[in-house]
């Protein structure tokens, strides 16, 4: 085993912060190219008339889902070791609400304003003050949310534990969803850019 | 054309998502518990369980993070112990939050406890984790309290610069000339009390 790189001692916690800017620049970079850059692009999906975002995010959780998968069986990656952020439901469910809203009256979700915002508009940079506001009020609520916060916890849960599969059977179900969605998709876009044309 | 190849091209990768995910099916599970089993036997065969006091030594010399384990009991850890390290019992280790990325060296006295607790962090996929060859004894006898017999080789003669400079960053007391080896032997003789030590 060699993965997770970070788990496995190959670098410690300087380095690990000093990766995330090239890797961060990546992520934006491939959004740009994607043309999330651009609220007006990200909004249409809302109207269903493209639906790029919801390919492009399910397309890296198929590639990311089939890599760990194989990279694994082939002994490189160690799957015990690659953290799984705990559930707790309610909270999340909640969190969840709040994205959606602030994405549809924004029009960015917080990696696309990040983009919007380097890439010179200003409905990124008004979104990014926003985002940060968000951040430091929560963070000073944060004494009086803890408890909520923290409940309803279901632990480091993953889809093939909550429905007792396989975790191959989890890809296959989850690959068979993405091809049915992308073919869906497609669909929805010619149906609703004829619409709103 | 140029949206007949897109669409080719999504098809294909497509088509091999699909089979991947397949054959993921079948598979069921991808990590297999044994392998990690195979692994851990076969750094005890070549011998990537442990470090040996001198290579200790010098890691800690250039200034190495590494995190020194002692699970010698209280009274000995408090009458010497090597540099930065801390105290541990073997259940205290395994509730204790040892890092993964961190490389942890366990010693003990002479070595199975730690050679022991190494298998336990093993079992649960700690692998930057070594034991010390000889445990505390081995890092007295080669760092701290360093001999070289008067019939020595050409090969034990060889570093001995190094060894007693090391000796000394520890706070030891080197003895790698014949001539000192045999006053040490003398006065061990004459059963004078050894030198109480400080802390190293």
């Amino acid at each position: 085993m060699n993965a997770p790189l970070y788990q496995f001692g190959l670098f410690g916690n300087d380095t690990a912060l000093l990766l995330a800017v090239p890797i961060g620049i990546g992520f934006g970079f491939f959004l740009e190219q994607a043309g999330f850059g651009s609220s007006v692009k990200l909004a249409q999906q809302f109207y269903l008339r493209d639906l790029t975002v919801f390919k492009v995010m399910f397309t890296a959780i198929v590639t990311a889902m089939l890599g760990l998968f194989w990279l694994s069986w082939i002994g490189f990656v160690d799957l015990s070791l690659v953290r799984v952020l705990p559930t707790y439901l309610v909270p999340q469910f909640a969190g969840g609400l709040v994205f959606g809203v602030g994405f549809v009256m924004g029009g960015y979700c917080p990696g696309t304003c990040c983009v919007a915002a380097v890439t010179g508009k200003m409905d990124g940079w008004i979104n990014l003050t926003g985002m940060f506001a968000g951040i430091f009020l929560f963070g000073e609520l944060f004494p009086f949310l803890e408890a909520w916060y923290s409940s309803t916890p279901m632990g480091e849960i993953t889809l093939s534990q909550v429905f007792n599969l396989s975790q191959g059977t989890t890809v296959l179900l989850i690959v068979l969803a993405a091809i049915a969605g992308f073919y869906g998709a497609e669909k929805l876009e010619a149906r609703f850019r004829s619409v709103g044309s | 054309m140029t949206i007949l190849f897109v669409m080719t091209l999504n098809k294909i990768l497509a088509s091999i998502a699909l089979i991947l995910a397949l054959l993921a099916a079948f598979i069921g599970i991808p990590t297999r518990e044994d392998r990690h089993l195979k692994e851990i036997a076969l750094l005890i065969e070549t011998e990537g369980d442990h470090v040996t006091p001198l290579e200790l030594a010098e890691q800690i010399y250039a200034g190495r993070s590494i995190r020194l384990i002692d699970l010698r009991d209280s009274l000995s850890h408090v009458r010497q112990h090597i540099v930065n390290s801390e105290m541990m019992s073997v259940q205290q280790l395994l509730n204790h939050g040892i890092k993964r990325n961190e490389m942890v060296v366990l010693y003990s006295e002479g070595g199975i406890h730690a050679s022991q607790a190494w298998i336990l962090l093993k079992m649960q996929r700690y692998d930057s984790v070594y034991t010390l060859l000889g445990g505390f004894q081995g890092w007295k006898e080669e760092i701290l309290y360093p001999t070289l017999n008067a019939g020595a080789t050409a090969a034990e003669t060889q570093g001995v610069e190094r060894r007693k400079m090391l000796s000394l960053f520890f706070g030891g007391e080197p003895s790698l000339t014949s001539q000192e080896s045999s006053k040490r032997k003398s006065a061990r003789q004459n059963n004078s009390p050894p030198k109480q030590k400080p802390p190293v």
